[in-house]
C-alpha cells in the first residue's frame, strides 16, 4: 500500500505543478526564435480548465475512500491526457501574432513532461497498468504517423532529417551493442583470470579499471592519435575503416569501457559461489572441466549477465559522445542541435537514447530474471539449513 | 576394507595428521570423534584424495589410493557433508543423479536407482522435479545421502552429515541412517563431534586429539577403559548412560512393531520413576515380564 501512495502523490503532485505553474510549451515562429511561453490556462477552454482541476481532486479523493470507482472510471480518462495535451500544443496559435506556418513550431515545455510522467505514476499501481501505459505510449505513436502533431517542433525536425535520422539512429544501435558484445568475450575470460590466477588480478583489474576512470573524450582524443599514425603507415588500413575518425575510434573506446563491468561481475560471480558446492563437484569427481561447465560457470551466470546489462545499457548512453569523432549516431543530432540552439533537434537526439537504454535494461533485466529462476540461484544456503 | 599407515600432513607448522594408523573393515561403520581441529576432517579427506597427505599410505582393498585414477576413486566413494553442498541449479533428481550420469549409466538404470533411493530415505517421489530450494535442511540432508549413494559405492564418506539439522529431525535421519547401514552395509567412514551420534552409529569409534588416534574400539569396549583420561574427557563420565540409547528394548524383550523404537534409556528412566526400582513390560506374546536395574546391567554386560 505505501508503494501505491509514494508514486501517486508523487504523480498527483506532478500534475498540480503542470496545471498552476509551468508552460506546457513555447510557440516559435521559426526554429531558433525566442519562444513565446504558455500555460495550461492559454491553452486550455476556461471550463475544461476547472473540469481538470475538478478531475484532480476527485482523483484524490477516490483513491482514499473508493479505489475501485477510480480503477473503473477515472484511471481510462488518465490515460488519454498526454495524446489530448499534445495535440492541443500542435494546434495552439497564439492570438496577435502572424505566422508563417511553414517555419512556426510549437516547442513541448516542462508542464508537458510533467503531465506525462505524472500520469504514468497515477496509473502506476491500477488495475491494467501495463495495458493503459501502451494507450498512452501507441495513442501518441499513431498521432504522430497520422501527421496530427506535425506543427511540434520535435516532429518538425525530424521530418526535416528523417533520413539522417534513420541512418544515425541505426549506426547508434550498432555501434553501442556492437561494442559491448565484443567485450563479453575477453572481459568474462579476465574475470575467470582473475579469480584463477590471483597473482595478476591486481593488474587484470588495473587494466579495466584506467578505462573507467579517464574521461571518456579524453580516451576518444588519445586513441585518435596512434590510430591516425596506423592509418597513415598502412594505407590498407584506413581502407578497412581503421582511422583517427569515425567508428574505429568510437568502437575501440566503447569496447574498453564495456570491459569493467562484465570483468568485475564475472570475477565476483565466479568468487562468491557456495564453496561447498564447489567442494562436492569436486568429491563427486567431475573433472575440471565438468566442474567449470556444470556448475560453476551456470551458477556465476546471473553476475555475468548483471555485468552484460550495464555494460549495454551504458554503453548506449556514452555513445553519444561518438558523435564527437565522426562516429555517428545520435550524437551526431545532439552536437548538430547544441551547436545550431535548435534545442528540438537535441531532444530529438535525446529521447531515442533514453528510450533505447530503457528498453535494453528492461530485456536484460527479463533475461537476468528467467535465468536465475531457471537455475534456481536465488537459493540460500543459510536459509536451507535450519 | 581401508588401510591406513602411518599418515601425516602438516599445513606449515600445524600438524594435522601425526603418523595415524587405522584399518577399516569392509560393511564397519568407523565414526572418527574429537574436538574440532584434531585432523578428524583431514583424515576423511585423505581417504578420496581431497586432501593430499604429506607421507603414509591409504590402502582400499590392499590398493594404494594413489594408484587409482582420481576421477574414477572419487565416483566410487561416496561422500557427504554438512553443508550438504546440493547443486542449487539441478532438480532433486538431477543431483541424486550426478555420479550415475559421470559413470553414463543408462538413463531407465538412473531413474530407477533415483527412485529406489528416494524410497530408502523416505523422500516423496514427488520431490523429484523440485530445486534445493524448496527443500528443508533434514530433506536437502536426506537427499544428500542419495547423492552419495547414488553410484552403489562400496565405501561412504561422511562429514558431520547430519550437524546443522535441528536435533528433532536429526534423530529420525540418524536412526533412518542406522536402517539403511544394516541393509547395505557399506563401509562407511563418519566424522562428528557428537558423542551420541557416534553411540547410535558406529561399529567402531576412533578418538582423535592433536593428530592422533588415542583409542580405536567398539563403543561397549570403551565402557571397560573409562579410568583412562581420553575416555573421560571425550565420551563423559556419564558415558554408560549415552550407551544405553544405542540399544532398544526389543533387543531385552521381544516387542511388538509399534513400541519397539523405545531405547534402553527410556527404560531406565522409567525405572528412576518407579518407587520400587522395578517395572513391568508386556513382551510380543502378551505377557508380563518383570524388569529391574539389574537386567539393564546384565544385559550390557552380555553385549561386550
Amino acid at each position: 500500500m505505501k508503494k501505491v501512495r509514494i508514486s501517486f502523490s508523487i504523480g498527483i503532485f506532478l500534475l498540480l505543478c503542470a496545471w498552476f505553474f509551468l508552460p506546457w510549451g513555447e510557440f516559435k515562429i521559426n526554429r531558433v526564435a525566442r519562444g513565446v511561453p504558455f500555460f495550461a490556462f492559454d491553452l486550455l477552454p476556461p471550463l475544461l480548465w476547472v473540469v481538470g482541476i475538478i478531475i484532480i481532486i476527485l482523483v484524490i479523493l477516490l483513491v482514499r475512500h473508493r479505489m475501485r470507482w477510480f480503477d473503473i472510471f477515472i484511471s481510462w480518462i488518465i490515460c488519454f491526457v498526454p495524446i489530448g495535451a499534445l495535440l492541443l500544443l500542435s494546434t495552439y496559435r497564439p492570438t496577435g501574432i502572424v505566422v508563417d506556418s511553414t517555419t512556426a513550431r510549437t516547442s513541448i515545455g516542462a508542464g508537458f513532461y510533467f503531465l506525462f510522467v505524472g500520469s504514468m505514476l497515477i496509473l502506476n499501481q491500477t488495475k491494467h497498468a501495463g495495458l493503459k501505459r501502451m494507450i498512452i505510449l501507441v495513442s501518441i505513436a499513431i498521432a504522430i504517423s497520422t501527421g496530427a502533431l506535425n506543427e511540434l517542433g520535435l516532429v518538425k525536425e525530424y521530418q526535416n532529417i528523417s533520413g539522417v535520422f534513420a541512418v544515425e539512429l541505426q549506426r547508434h544501435i550498432i555501434l553501442s551493442l556492437s561494442s559491448a558484445l565484443a567485450a563479453i568475450f575477453p572481459g568474462v575470460l579476465m574475470g575467470y583470470a582473475g579469480v584463477r590466477y590471483p597473482k595478476i588480478k591486481e593488474w587484470v583489474f588495473g587494466f579495466v579499471h584506467i578505462f573507467q576512470v579517464a574521461p571518456t573524450l579524453s580516451l576518444l582524443a588519445l586513441m585518435m592519435l596512434p590510430l591516425a599514425t596506423l592509418a597513415k603507415t598502412f594505407p590498407f588500413l584506413a581502407e578497412l575503416g581503421i582511422k583517427g575518425i569515425g567508428f574505429a575510434p568510437a568502437f575501440i573506446v566503447l569496447f574498453l569501457y564495456s570491459l569493467l563491468p562484465i570483468t568485475v561481475n564475472t570475477y565476483a560471480g565466479l568468487l562468491q559461489t557456495d564453496a561447498a558446492v564447489l567442494e562436492s563437484a569436486l568429491a563427486l569427481g567431475m573433472t575440471k572441466r565438468q566442474r567449470f561447465r556444470k556448475i560453476w560457470f551456470p551458477l556465476s551466470l546471473p553476475s555475468i549477465f548483471a555485468g552484460i546489462r550495464t555494460a549495454m545499457t551504458q554503453n548506449i548512453g556514452n555513445t553519444i559522445l561518438a558523435g564527437l569523432v565522426g562516429g555517428g549516431g545520435m550524437g551526431a543530432l545532439i552536437f548538430l542541435g547544441l551547436s545550431q540552439s535548435a534545442l528540438d533537434l537535441v531532444l530529438l537526439g535525446t529521447i531515442p537514447v533514453v528510450v533505447m537504454a530503457l528498453s535494453v535494461d528492461a530485456f536484460f533485466a527479463w533475461v537476468e530474471s528467467t535465468t536465475v529462476k531457471k537455475l534456481g540461484v536465488d537459493y540460500d544456503p543459510y536459509q536451507a539449513v535450519n | 576394507m581401508i588401510r591406513i599407515k602411518q599418515l601425516t600432513k602438516n599445513y606449515g607448522e600445524f600438524e594435522a595428521l601425526n603418523g595415524v594408523d587405522l584399518e577399516i573393515n569392509e560393511g564397519e561403520c568407523v565414526v572418527l570423534i574429537g574436538p574440532s581441529g584434531c585432523g578428524k576432517t583431514t583424515l576423511l579427506k585423505s581417504i578420496n584424495r581431497m586432501i593430499e597427505p604429506n607421507s603414509g599410505e591409504i590402502e582400499i582393498d590392499d590398493q594404494n589410493v594413489n594408484s587409482y585414477n582420481l576421477e574414477e576413486l572419487r565416483r566410487n566413494i561416496g561422500y557427504c557433508i554438512q553443508n550438504v553442498g546440493l547443486f542449487p541449479h539441478y532438480s532433486v533428481r538431477d543431483n541424486i543423479a550426478v555420479v550415475p550420469k559421470l559413470l553414463k549409466w543408462a538413463k531407465k538404470d538412473i531413474d530407477d536407482r533415483v527412485d529406489y533411493l528416494m524410497d530408502l530415505t523416505g523422500l516423496p517421489r514427488s520431490y523429484r522435479d523440485k530445486k534445493p530450494y524448496e527443500l528443508s535442511g533434514g530433506e536437502s540432508q536426506r537427499v544428500g545421502v542419495c547423492r552419495a549413494l547414488a553410484a552403489d559405492p562400496k565405501i561412504l564418506l561422511m562429514d558431520e552429515p547430519f550437524g546443522a539439522v535441528d536435533p528433532m529431525t536429526r534423530i529420525k535421519i540418524q536412526l533412518a541412517f542406522r536402517n539403511i547401514q544394516k541393509e547395505l552395509k557399506k563401509t562407511v567412514v563418519f566424522v562428528t563431534h557428537d558423542v551420541e551420534e557416534a553411540i547410535l552409529l558406529a561399529d567402531r569409534i576412533a578418538i582423535m586429539q592433536h593428530g592422533k588416534i588415542l583409542g580405536y574400539d567398539t563403543p561397549e569396549a570403551f565402557r571397560h577403559a573409562m579410568e583412562e583420561d581420553f575416555v573421560q574427557s571425550f565420551l563423559g563420565p556419564d558415558y554408560p548412560l549415552k550407551l544405553l540409547k544405542r540399544h532398544r528394548l526389543d533387543e531385552m524383550i521381544p516387542q511388538e512393531e509399534e513400541s519397539s523404537q523405545v531405547t534402553l534409556n527410556e527404560i531406565l528412566a522409567r525405572l528412576l520413576q518407579s518407587p520400587q526400582g522395578v517395572i513391568t513390560i508386556q513382551d510380543a506374546d502378551g505377557k508380563d515380564k518383570q524388569l529391574g536395574f539389574a537386567d539393564l546391567s546384565r544385559f550390557l554386560r552380555e553385549r561386550d
